[in-house]
């Protein structure tokens, strides 16, 4: 639980921004037609769409100032005037271990989210995006070690880079264009590396538990696309976002068969 | 309808599920999928609504209801496993039940915890299924007389009362979060003029945001991120043999029963608060009540029966404004608004009109749930268990996956993908910062209901706000929003205690 000092000073801090979220409400609302006619239609203030708009950022605009009187009365503006000071002055600052660790897990689970999300699943095939995503995440935090969480998080940065180097320079569209899967060859070939280091890095680092470990990253990695893909494709009939090389074999398996 | 004729159709809807092998498969399949997701430590019966919501869309409504309602059902009850066993509430709505639960398994006696809590979930979810049936009918009738005006409050009130009653910290926070709902809530075309609001221009945003992939982001997200960053390690769980129903115990307890049902009801009655709430009210009514108050904490039957009654009597309670006005009762409710939407069923007064034998199947299915929950939780409690082993790290990531493709199914946009994550780290931080979910749910959910309500009240009385002070129930409302946000301001508490010492200065 977070000291209530803290919570007044990130009071100030959300109160600020919110604020701001307030005013860019209203700003955009008045915009918006507020009197005359829109679309062949008579429009007075009260049927106008920017009445509820102005509501809301006017409502938010309100509460955030009461948050952050609240929080200045308190004195959360001069400890983090301080914090700020403290900052600028010794940049080396340090924070405890602990904070550190859970620190970096949280932008290590939002970068997975987000570049499965974002790079990945609108660009390859959805069985393998799975795969890789589970191969990553499940190897990075299950065999609970700081080293192997921070290569594993280096890893899949790095073939992250590598994925938005090749979108850039157009080279994906390239290589696509002389075989439509290449990119998916490039996920799998992202896959198979990330399971070798994995390997090595779980033995080097938890050897007696390596077996284990590498056992429930692999079965799981791949039991779970195997069961989802084929249920919302075949089951519930739902296109995946991205079909290529390995759904596509499974169209083929899916039609001979039936 | 008289009751004869409602009693046939509770009867036949129960009997077309009995006889259903498929729905009978689908009714223990998803209560087990519920305990399931209410067991796991950081998995949660609205994320098991949430994300069963996709699978239901190909569905008949009926069966959609019977897969949600057993999730809901299960998803409550479960949370009591990782609570008795590891100390660790499976779900907030459990958290008071580990106080007496896990020292009682800590004496050996974790079957017979286990065999209470089943047992009084089974009653709560039963009792509250009467209410649905006594109360949503006749709120439904009262909601009728409703005006746009009174719409537009009772939106107003919920968020404003859900943001009051969750937030924990400080009250503007809640309410903060409400209206920040609101603001999600109006992105797209209006629906009356159809003009964009907040689009910027991308064709993704002019139909709106669809309520799946927010709810999924703003439940799944933040908990995946919650869970692995506390990297919680499954424990060993207490050893247990047998599961009995003890129904002696029960009966002793009846007056406890019924106590937590009422105060299941009626927290679950009120917008936006969920069965956690009810759980700690129970909890600390049954120990005022109690002649041997000093033993709650130590592995006190009646404790345990208290708020495992009430959290399971909160979703009969949940279901009556959403199902007479529209406004879910709580975050599962919540949930389950916007797959009734997706069904084509518009919850709210027109309900009992449009689908008039609605609310009753509703309850067939309730009652149907409970008897599968209490089958299940008294034979399948030993697999159950076994999910509690599950480490986190593999757990999460699959949840991780499952949200992605929820998000993605039902209108198969990839742009809905985007827009969880967004939503997810949003309410992250948000919630980091002590800004409760519920009330920003609840004000996406009511948005539309507020905001075209208000316009359309105004274009009636042109212009003019008198109709709110004309009205009986529009004033009512308009005096409870006033009074709750009154409540919270210095002034009004230094008034109150004036006035609170002036009276016993008179007394004495």
């Amino acid at each position: 639980m977070v000291s209530k000092e803290k919570m007044r000073q990130a009071d100030l801090v959300t109160a600020v921004v919110l604020l701001i979220v307030g005013i860019a409400i209203i700003a955009h609302a008045l915009t918006m037609p507020m009197e005359g006619a829109y679309g062949g239609v008579a429009t007075y203030w009260y049927v106008s769409p920017a009445l509820f708009p102005l509501i809301i950022g006017g409502m938010i605009i309100i509460l955030c100032i009461v948050l952050a009187v609240n929080a200045v009365r308190e004195k959360a503006h001069s400890q983090l005037l301080q914090i700020i000071k403290n900052y600028r002055s010794n940049r080396n600052i340090s924070f405890s271990e602990k904070f550190k660790s859970s620190a970096s897990r949280v932008l290590i689970v939002i970068a997975y989210i987000s570049g499965f999300v974002y790079l990945y699943i609108p660009r390859t095939d959805f069985f393998l995006n799975v795969l890789l995503f589970l191969v990553i995440f499940i190897g990075t935090f299950y065999p609970d070690s700081k080293r192997i969480m921070s290569i594993g998080a280096m890893l899949a940065s790095s073939f992250a880079l590598l994925f938005i180097m090749l979108i850039v320079t157009g080279a994906a569209d390239f290589l696509n264009n002389i075989f439509p899967y290449s990119m998916d060859v490039f996920v799998l070939i992202q896959v198979a590396a990330i399971t070798i280091i994995f390997h090595k890095l779980i033995q080097q680092h938890q050897p007696e538990r390596a077996q284990k470990l590498f056992t429930v990253i692999l079965v799981t990695s791949f039991t779970v696309p195997l069961v989802l893909v084929p249920l919302f494709r075949y089951g519930l009939r739902i296109p995946l976002p991205v079909e290529g090389g390995i759904i596509s074999i499974f169209n083929l398996v899916y039609y001979l068969l039936r | 309808m008289n009751f004869f004729s409602q009693f046939g159709i509770f009867s036949n809807s129960m009997g077309a599920v009995l006889i259903n092998p498929s729905a009978m498969l689908l009714l223990f399949g998803s209560v087990f999928m519920g305990i399931m997701f209410g067991a796991t430590p950081g998995l949660t019966a609205t994320l098991g609504v949430a994300l069963l919501t996709t699978l239901t869309y190909g569905m008949t409504t009926n069966l959609a209801l019977i897969a949600l309602l057993g999730v809901y059902v299960g998803g409550v009850y479960g949370g009591s496993y990782a609570s008795i066993l590891l100390n660790i509430p499976g779900t907030a709505a459990s958290a008071a039940t580990a106080l007496d639960g896990y020292p009682l398994a800590c004496k050996g006696e974790a079957g017979k915890a286990l065999g209470l809590t089943t047992t009084s979930s089974a009653i709560g979810t039963i009792i509250g299924m009467l209410f649905v049936v006594g109360l949503a009918p006749a709120i439904s009738k009262i909601a009728l007389q409703f005006t746009s005006f009174e719409f537009f409050l009772l939106a107003f009130f919920g968020i404003i009362i859900s943001g009051t009653l969750t937030s924990p910290d400080l009250v503007y926070k809640g309410w903060i979060a409400g209206f920040l709902g609101l603001f999600l809530s109006v992105i797209g075309r209006d629906q009356l003029q159809f003009y964009p609001r907040f689009t910027f221009g991308l064709s993704d945003l002019d139909g709106g945001l669809d309520i799946v992939p927010v709810l999924i982001g703003a439940f799944g997200i933040p908990q995946i991120i919650q869970v692995i960053r506390d990297s919680q390690k499954p424990q060993e769980t207490k050893k247990f043999t047998r599961i009995l129903p003890e129904f002696k115990t029960i009966i002793k307890n009846i007056p406890t029963i019924i106590r937590s049902s009422l105060i299941g009801v009626g927290i679950g009655a009120v917008p936006g608060i969920g069965e956690d709430i009810a759980g700690w009210v129970s909890y600390g009514a049954a120990k005022n009540a109690s002649r041997h108050p000093e033993r709650f904490g130590t592995g006190e039957v009646e404790a345990v029966i208290s708020s495992e009654t009430a959290n399971n009597a909160c979703i009969g309670g949940a279901m009556i404004p959403l199902l007479s006005l529209g406004v879910p009762g709580s975050p599962p409710a919540a949930m389950l608004l916007g797959a009734l939407m997706l069904h084509g069923i518009q919850p709210g007064p027109m309900l009992a009109i449009d689908h008039p034998t609605f609310i009753i199947e509703i309850a067939a299915i309730l009652l149907l749930a409970s008897f599968a929950m209490w089958i299940i939780g008294i034979m399948l409690a030993k697999q159950v268990v076994n999910l509690l082993r599950i480490p986190t790290s593999v757990l999460m990531p699959i949840i991780a996956v499952l949200c992605v493709i929820g998000s993605y199914s039902l209108s198969m946009r990839i742009f809905n993908l985007f827009l969880m994550v967004i939503i997810g780290v949003i309410v992250f931080i948000l919630n980091e910062m002590g800004y409760p979910i519920a009330p920003l749910i609840i004000g996406v959910i009511l948005g539309p209901m507020a905001d075209q309500n208000l316009r359309r009240a105004l274009m009636v009385s042109e212009g003019s706000f008198l109709p709110v002070f004309t009205r009986p129930v529009a004033l009512l409302l308009f005096l409870v929003i006033c009074l709750t946000v009154l409540s919270q301001t210095k002034i009004y508490r230094r008034v109150l205690r004036k006035f609170m010492q002036r009276i016993s200065k008179k007394k004495t």
